[in-house]
């Protein structure tokens, strides 16, 4: 898992694939990470877990966001038919024996149907910790904050139970330091993109990204600051004849396959507000106070979410705003199918949007790849923003 | 006199076509088949013969449709959806919505007098309402596009399908045929659960008139019907329906380089 020889000099190409590397070999290289280092590894359904807790443990937690082969175990007799992919894929890969590596996994209730998963999983898989998160949805009262509170407590009690050792203020004051350097570092990059558009492609964004929830934060943090000092002497690439676009959604996985097309037709992200993007790291822990009131200080006041209700238009708001800041030629909204908490915000997203006159298109995907139909949505609204 | 080149690789047919300043002067359509490249560079050499000219007398060519990278000698690539646009908007350029049927998908495509596209919706992913859902059903009833669509002119009682799934669906048509009901009115209802189908698909979007339609799909005059019907509005028919996206390529490849 160190992926850095110190001293090293590494081009940005080699940089980046290191990145990809340790995004497609995954399981080979935690598995290798596991017997070398003798740690554990929890698995973190996506959203909303507060992996400091984890990391203050001693343990890795690394996120499960699905994978792209076949599903023979996960069928719909096992899980209900409104449970979108991720969930089915993530299942599968516990029945089939993939996530047997792992020494636990941790749910949040973002949706109605992580519950209904977190107890079959349960029944079928032998992870000795196995915890599930029951946040509170309304997040404008009084009381949301301390009950917030109340389930990282319980998160870190069960975790402190397993491994019959007491996680200390000083080792989670430590941890959320490593966490908030990682958000930086990867702010940082996003800045760098929004200033030069085209520098890095979407696809190579993600894998930056989503090696990050794949590996040990003082690794990745290593790797993202060699990346940002190699990128920071590029050029400014010529900008100005490309379609520029903000993505957002893809709650709970990854949406590669969309960002490709994008990066095809020659259109920039300037920024984005996917899970496996802008969401996992833009809110900051406050490292003054008390760590776990810290931690439920950010996940009160972190950016609008679907799955924490303040104001109905929040999501929206946030959304439409990032366009107008970014002066962005439009947004492409990926959905996962099934993504009850998205579809419920989605109505409210399109008026403030269409309000706006902001063009916006949104992409339904079930798994990894984009249907014919879906490329050419997208092929037709980048046209249609730029040759036309 | 300046010479441009649209190709549209489609999922079931690639059509192309020359234009010579403004006018359209001849154009070629072929089965895609399974080698899009192969496809694209016979439709060129058919052209260029045609004319009597070389590839070095086109100023541009711009290919579309959903095998567009294929085409290696085009200058660039532009979505389907822009270029049936512009080649509807150069033939009329009074249209506000286009009807596109097509092999894999249908579009509705909003254009301005400019033959901007405004807005547009294609259908999902299935064949659901899709030329290829009829090109299904066709081969149930041992009939070519053309005898089907003259089959579903003369029904005067279309079968109602209970689904417009093209797997589903053929299932169906089996059935009728097995029941002995005439070709005529499994045909007309096919045409109508196409209709159908575009009708839902209207609902996502305003249509404007004039409308009109284009694609595979405008070929058969029973489906035209059938979604006139559905939609009470009156579709304008262009000549070569089939050949609006790689004329809307070959006007964009004008535009651009001049």
């Amino acid at each position: 898992m160190h992926l850095i020889v110190p001293g090293e000099k590494l081009f940005m190409e080699e940089t980046l694939k290191r990145f990809i590397a340790a995004k497609q070999s995954l399981y080979d290289n935690l598995k290798q990470w596991k017997k070398a280092s003798g740690k554990k590894i929890v698995g973190c359904h996506p959203m909303d877990i507060p992996e400091e807790i984890v990391h203050a443990a001693g343990m890795l937690p690394i996120t499960l966001m699905g994978f792209d082969g076949a599903i023979t175990h996960a069928t719909r007799s096992l899980q209900p038919t409104i449970a979108c992919n991720i969930l089915l894929e993530n299942l599968e890969m516990c029945l089939n024996g993939t996530l047997d590596f792992l020494d636990g996994v941790i749910f949040a209730d973002v949706c109605d149907t992580i519950p209904i998963l977190s107890d079959i999983w349960l029944r079928h898989s032998h992870h000795v910790l196995h915890h599930l998160m029951v946040m509170p949805k309304h997040l404008n009262s009084p009381s949301s904050r301390r009950r917030v509170s109340e389930q990282f407590l319980r998160l870190k009690a069960a975790i402190e139970k397993q491994n019959n050792k007491k996680i200390s203020d000083r080792a989670l004051k430590h941890s959320i330091g490593v966490y908030n350097q990682n958000r930086r570092l990867l702010k940082r990059l996003y800045d760098l993109r929004l200033c030069k558009p085209g520098l890095l492609s979407a696809s190579d964004v993600s894998a930056v990204v989503t090696a990050g929830m794949l590996m040990r934060k003082e690794d990745h943090n290593q790797l993202v600051e060699q990346l940002l000092l190699e990128l920071e002497n590029l050029p400014v690439p010529t900008s100005d004849m490309h379609v520029k676009l903000i993505v957002s959604g893809s709650l709970c996985g990854h949406c590669d396959s969309v960002l490709s097309v994008i990066d095809a037709q020659g259109a920039y992200i300037l920024e984005d507000d996917l899970y496996i993007g802008s969401r996992y790291f833009t809110s900051l822990t406050n490292e003054d106070i008390d760590p776990i009131e810290a931690l439920a200080q950010r996940y009160v006041d972190d950016i609008p979410s679907p799955t924490k209700f303040f104001d109905a238009n929040a999501w929206a708001n946030y959304i439409s705003n990032m366009v107008i800041r970014d002066k962005a030629d439009g947004i492409i909204i990926v959905m996962r199918k099934l993504c009850e908490i998205h579809a419920d915000d989605f109505p409210c997203i399109q008026n403030k949007l269409n309000n706006g006159g902001i063009p916006c298109l949104m992409i339904e995907i079930e798994r990894a790849g984009v249907s014919e139909q879906d490329k050419t949505r997208i092929q037709a609204f980048i046209d249609m923003l730029g040759v036309q | 006199m300046t010479w441009y080149m649209g190709i549209d690789i489609g999922s079931a047919f690639s059509k192309g076509m020359i234009v010579k300043d403004t006018e359209p002067v001849c154009f070629h359509i072929l089965r895609s088949g399974i080698n899009y490249r192969t496809t694209a560079n016979l439709i060129r050499q058919e052209l260029l013969s045609r004319v009597n000219l070389s590839q070095n007398d086109i100023s541009d060519t711009v290919a579309t449709g959903s095998g567009a990278n294929n085409v290696d000698f085009a200058g660039r690539k532009v979505s389907d959806i822009i270029c049936t646009a512009r080649g509807m908007n150069s033939l009329y350029p009074q249209v506000r919505t286009i009807i596109d049927a097509a092999g894999q998908s249908t579009k509705l495509i909003l254009i301005d007098s400019h033959g901007r596209v405004t807005s547009f919706v294609v259908s999902e992913k299935c064949a659901a309402g899709s030329g290829w859902f009829i090109e299904v059903i066709a081969n149930v009833l041992r009939v070519d596009l053309n005898e089907f669509s003259q089959l579903s002119r003369l029904s005067k009682n279309p079968v109602a399908f209970s689904t417009s799934c093209a797997v589903f669906g053929e299932s169906e048509a089996i059935s009728r045929v097995a029941e002995g009901i005439p070709k005529e009115d499994i045909a007309a209802g096919v045409n109508k659960t196409t209709a159908n189908k575009i009708s839902s698909l209207s609902k996502k979007i305003s249509l404007e008139e004039p409308c009109t339609t284009c694609g595979g799909g405008a070929l058969n005059t029973g489906l035209v019907q059938a979604i006139e019907l559905e939609l009470k509005i009156k579709l304008l028919l262009p000549p070569q329906p089939q050949t609006l996206s790689c004329l809307g390529a070959a006007v964009i490849a004008r535009t651009s380089s001049s």
